[in-house]
């Protein structure tokens, strides 16, 4: 156990940082767009460590990984309507109701999952750690979230967080420093998106807040998770 | 085991009652027992992974030693468990790496799993398919791979619970083929809960009764069948077992086809003709449903699934459409009530073009469709708001639909359940429930996808009961099955689907009496011997009349 | 996902795959170079070529060519430094510079799009599973598990679907309709896979799932080709990796566009990443030549045995 301690802090307190700066170093030009890149990447390792070492019943490993599947099909269930998808709606639920480690899971392998239907690329990492992230903070905030109004509000924030995030790092790639300008366009132009981002975040999470909760609750009791 | 005993937590009752029960070594046990005896919490206690929540008493040994002294990892290789849903049993997506699963829990060195894999994959077969998807498999071959995961851990006893009631008919006796196989050629001891009688109980060392929580009868299957003559269970068992019970001679009960000639030949004068009245049915009226020259493809790449299909329904019948698995029965269902749109040929409801009805029309007062799996129907938390969900959608008052909802849950004796979680109910409950659903959209026909599919002996004897009661009450009835017996005892009309087409449209009795293969047991033992004859019932009735 | 094991290339070891994407995402994506550009499209157009059908691939490529002229032209609008004024938009100069810069990156990231593309389907969900499950297995675990789902959910979504409809409830075509009708599907499948979900739980009890001492299997061998593979990867991206150190190849837009310099080691560094990017297209097309030969040499010997049966000695004479 001890030796394990020691390589995890080997491996966040020398090992990331030492990848960025000599990262940094060797792509001057594109110092902005790596770092990026290398947090998001870096930034799944603790989650996925935290959730290995975690001694999870089998019966919630089934039920993570049903709730991770679930947010990938609810992307297709709404083919017929671009942008109001309940992937975000479901992250939240679970980071809620299953812990923050497992919240970021299912965000990031939803991520990882859908892209393989949809097409990878290298905005994938970039769509893991957000999705995961919200998931995570879904996750520490679990008690106030129990609130109704402060969920939504929650689900609307993480709307205008995901598209932010995008927003920025499309800026940040492409011109590796970052421009106003090029940002305000890129939120123009991604407004009605980012608009629909919240407004089905607040939607599903208003329709499947409570039969998410009652359903997980029932089987939570009849099989003693 | 010892004097066990069990309940489960907020029940009232013992779920099992001072079982005292010793199986030796290599025996092969069928369980049976109508739904509620406690067959799968007998068989779960076996397995201490899977032991019910709820309060034990009593001791089970395992080789001398209790379950609990045993170590995990002996519990888990020598005890293996199959379960009754082929494809939720599956964990991961490739066929290999399914069957390393548990070799891999029980942390062997990987030379070691590659060789045990190799090793079960071709005692199976299943090395033609062994890198493909889990999910391209068919419920067969899932099933058979589930077997083998546990099989390639080398238990010592496997436990299996309703394996083969997800599967269709010829996959099902595969797979109580191989079980036997694996009994006889590996000397693994098993335990097998199933209401497939027909096959496994000529199969079976031992033949265990449960009633109600405690053992009604553990001996041989001659014997069990030779005292369950007076029992409610005489109906669930095989064709052969009731019709020796119904003649009484002294000697070896028959248990299989095979027997059951050589019994028949023993004791009557055959080749005379069976005479039925029902083989006199004749439809009546203008068709419900007509189908002309229809075709249907899911894509344009695609092959047909339906090549040119005629057929008419008439009011008041039951309607039943047989067909080996995958051959697009269910398809045409749905191609009939225009959910898929033919590319080809015309539908009429009542003489009007499919077409020209509106979903909601179609649906409300007119046809309905019962999926093959309930669970698809129910949406609620309790069975009453899933009823009164559709009693709304027809414009109905709450007041009016509580009524009616009271007034069907009475007819199908469903009040005790209206309040209960739709997944906590039995299979047959749920089918109940959900044809309860169905009917509340005041449907003139009802079309049924596979609903024996899982159903015990006890559930396919109430939906016999409701399709009768429904064919009194004016409905017509379509119903697309592989249970050649369920079919022969409860249709008007059959009609058998192969490669796209409506083959052999005629009444039920005719049908069956023709057909070779794709017929009842009764007929199959009776070939040659007496003609015509369909049913149990049939059966015992020509023997009674030619000693 | 489009073949399983796709041909010589993705029969590697996953280890060898993953370092080979890895290495040469990382040198496309943040190499902002002219030639890295020009090589790995041309190093992936060919391989991509060969793994995928022909008629996606046209559109695709129609779809990047509209790409890679709205970015260059966006970035004219966008940016406006540089030195060399083409014309003036409202007092700002609209340079050289920025069009060549926003040309660059196109061309960069349309190669890496196409470089995922192989990615996609040469580094196939077991292979990324494999590499995962080494590490963490537990959250590989869940990882497979939901990959296995994925396929089971959507086809009783399906199924759920077409029951729903069939119920005459939300079956209409407006949206409000369809949107209530999905939410209901969602509901009900997000009940159904709940409830069943603890069959699996059961069944992975059943087989042990929980022991202490977990060991990982899997089908890949590391052989030996694959370790030559990998060394021969390494070799090529630490040379090119040097050159980029060395400052040997660097290249910026602004103020000026520097020129692209051809010296030594810098060619040195060109032709490392060439050969990086050629590789999977090279090792396809050598290995469909050995097929071609064997298959001759087959149809030789098939051909000989013919001809033995000819000079059998009870055929003798219809030879002579």
């Amino acid at each position: 156990m001890k030796s394990r301690t020691y390589i995890r802090i080997f491996l966040y307190f020398i090992l990331i940082p030492a990848v960025i700066l000599v990262g940094i170093h060797i792509f001057q030009d594109r110092k902005y767009a790596f770092v990026t890149l290398a947090v998001a990447i870096c930034s799944c390792i603790p989650p996925f460590i935290g959730y290995e070492k975690r001694s999870a019943d089998t019966g919630r490993i089934v039920v993570l990984a049903v709730l991770t599947a679930l947010a990938v099909i609810g992307r297709a269930a709404f083919v017929f309507l671009p942008g109001f998808k309940p992937v975000t709606a479901i992250v939240i639920l679970t980071g809620m109701y299953l812990g923050a480690e497992s919240g970021f899971l299912c965000g990031a392998f939803s991520a990882l999952l859908s892209n393989f239907l949809f097409g990878q690329g290298p905005w994938t990492p970039l769509q893991m750690f957000s999705w995961g992230m919200i998931g995570f903070f879904a996750g520490i905030l679990a008690n106030c979230l129990a609130r109704h109004k402060i969920l939504l509000l929650y689900g609307a924030f993480s709307g205008i967080l995901y598209s932010v995030l995008m927003d920025v790092w499309s800026v940040l790639w492409f011109e590796d420093a970052f421009s106003w300008k090029r940002y305000v366009a890129m939120f123009l132009v991604s407004l009605t998106s980012t608009v629909m981002y919240m407004v089905s975040n607040v939607v599903f999470l208003l329709l499947l807040a409570k039969p998410f909760g009652e359903k997980l609750s029932r089987i939570q009791k009849k099989y003693h998770l | 085991m010892r004097q066990v005993s069990f309940s489960y937590p907020d029940a009232k009752k013992q779920a099992l009652k001072q079982i005292n029960l010793a199986i030796e070594e290599g025996a092969f046990v069928v369980v049976c027992g109508q739904s509620g005896s406690g067959k799968s919490t007998l068989l779960r206690l076996f397995k201490r992974e899977l032991a019910p929540y709820g309060e034990r008493s009593g001791e089970i040994l395992y080789k001398g030693k209790t379950l609990e002294s045993l170590g995990e990892r002996e519990s888990a290789a020598e005890i293996g468990f199959v379960l009754q849903n082929p494809q939720q049993q599956i964990v991961t997506d490739k066929v290999w790496s399914e069957l390393a699963f548990g070799l891999e829990n029980l942390g062997l060195e990987k030379e070691a799993i590659r060789l045990r894999v190799g090793e079960t994959a071709n005692y199976f077969g299943i090395h033609s398919w062994f890198r493909k998807n889990t999910d391209e498999l068919s419920g067969g071959q899932q099933q058979l791979l589930n077997l083998a995961s546990v099989i390639a851990m080398s238990p010592k006893v496997l436990i299996l619970d309703e394996p083969a009631s997800q599967l269709d008919p010829i996959a099902a006796s595969e797979f109580l083929a191989a079980l036997k196989k694996l009994n006889e050629d590996l000397g693994i001891t098993v335990l097998l809960v199933e209401h497939r009688l027909e096959e496994a109980f000529s199969m079976a060392d031992k033949v265990l009764v449960l009633e109600e929580g405690s053992v009604l009868k553990y001996d041989t299957p001659q014997k069990v069948s030779a005292f369950l003559k007076h029992h409610a269970m005489l109906r669930t068992m095989p064709a052969a077992v009731r019709l020796f019970h119904a003649c009484s001679y002294e000697e070896e009960c028959p248990l299989n086809v095979k027997e059951g000639r050589a019994f028949l030949k023993k004791h009557f004068t055959c080749g005379k003709k069976a005479e039925h009245k029902a083989g006199k049915y004749k439809p009546k009226g203008e068709p419900v449903f007509e189908l002309k020259e229809v075709w249907f493809r899911y894509e344009k790449e695609e092959p047909d699934i339906m090549r040119g299909v005629n057929l008419s329904i008439y009011p008041g019948e039951r309607f039943f459409v047989l067909g080996g698995n995958g051959c697009g029965k269910t398809t045409m269902l749905y191609v009939m009530t225009g959910i898929y749109k033919a590319y080809r040929g015309k539908i009429f409801l009542w003489g009007k073009r499919i077409k020209e009805y509106s979903t909601e029309q179609l649906f409300h007062n007119h046809v309905a469709v019962l999926p093959q799996n309930p669970q698809t129907v129910f949406l609620k938390n309790t069975v009453r708001e899933d009823l009164e969900e559709i009693c709304l959608s027809m414009n109905k008052s709450r007041e009016e639909s509580r009524q009616e909802i009271e007034q069907i849950a009475r007819k199908f004796g469903l009040t005790p359940l209206l309040e209960q979680h739709p997944y906590d109910l039995s299979g047959g409950e749920q089918q109940k429930c959900a044809v309860a659903k169905m009917l509340l959209t005041k449907p003139k026909v009802l079309l049924m996808d596979e609903p024996t599919k899982g159903l015990d002996g006890e559930g396919k004897e109430v939906l016999a009961e409701l399709l009768k009661e429904l064919k009194e009450d004016g409905l017509t009835t379509v119903t697309v099955t592989h249970d050649v017996e369920f079919a022969a005892e409860n249709s008007d009309r059959c009609g058998l689907f192969f490669d796209g087409e409506m083959l052999a449209v005629t009444d039920a009795m005719r049908f069956f009496a023709g057909n070779h293969f794709y017929t009842t047991a009764a007929n199959r033992m009776t070939r040659g011997l007496f003609e015509g004859v369909v049913t149990v019932g049939q059966l015992i009735e020509i023997c009674k009349k030619n000693r | 996902m489009e073949q399983g094991i796709w041909g010589r290339f993705g029969a590697f070891h996953p280890v060898v795959l993953f370092v080979y994407f890895a290495s040469l995402l990382v040198l496309l994506i943040f190499q902002f170079h002219p030639v890295v550009a020009l090589l790995g499209l041309s190093g992936g157009l060919p391989f991509l070529f060969i793994i995928k059908s022909g008629s996606k691939i046209k559109k695709m490529l129609l779809f990047y060519l509209l790409f890679f002229f709205v970015l260059t032209v966006t970035n004219l609008f966008f940016t406006h430094e540089g030195q060399t004024p083409l014309f003036y938009i409202n007092d700002k100069p609209v340079t050289l510079e920025s069009g060549i810069y926003g040309a660059v990156m196109a061309a960069l990231l349309i190669a890496v799009l196409i470089w995922c593309q192989c990615m996609q389907v040469i580094l196939t969900s077991d292979k990324i599973l494999y590499l995962m499950g080494k590490s963490i297995p537990r959250t590989a675990l869940v990882f497979t598990m939901s990959f296995r789902f994925l396929p089971l959910f959507l086809r009783q979504m399906k199924k759920i679907a077409r029951a729903q409809k069939a119920m005459g409830l939300y079956a209409g075509d407006s949206v409000y309709d369809k949107a209530k009708g999905g939410v209901r599907i969602l509901s009900s499948l997000i009940g159904w896979s709940l409830e069943n979900a603890m069959d699996t739980a059961c069944s992975m009890k059943a087989r042990g799932y929980g022991i202490r001492g977990r060991n990982d299997f899997s089908l890949f061998r590391f052989r030996k080709s694959d370790a030559l593979m990998l060394a021969l990867i390494l070799v090529l991206t630490g040379t090119v990796f040097l050159g980029i150190v060395r400052r040997d190849i660097t290249f910026s837009c602004y103020p000026a566009v520097s020129t692209v310099s051809f010296t030594l080691p810098a060619c040195t560094a060109y032709a490392a990443f060439g050969i990086l990017t050629f590789l999977p297209f090279l090792t396809e097309c050598r290995e469909r030549i050995k097929w071609k030969h064997q298959k001759e040499n087959i149809h030789d010997e098939r051909v000989g045995d013919a001809t033995g049966i000819f000079f059998l000695p009870g055929c003798k004479k219809t030879g002579a």
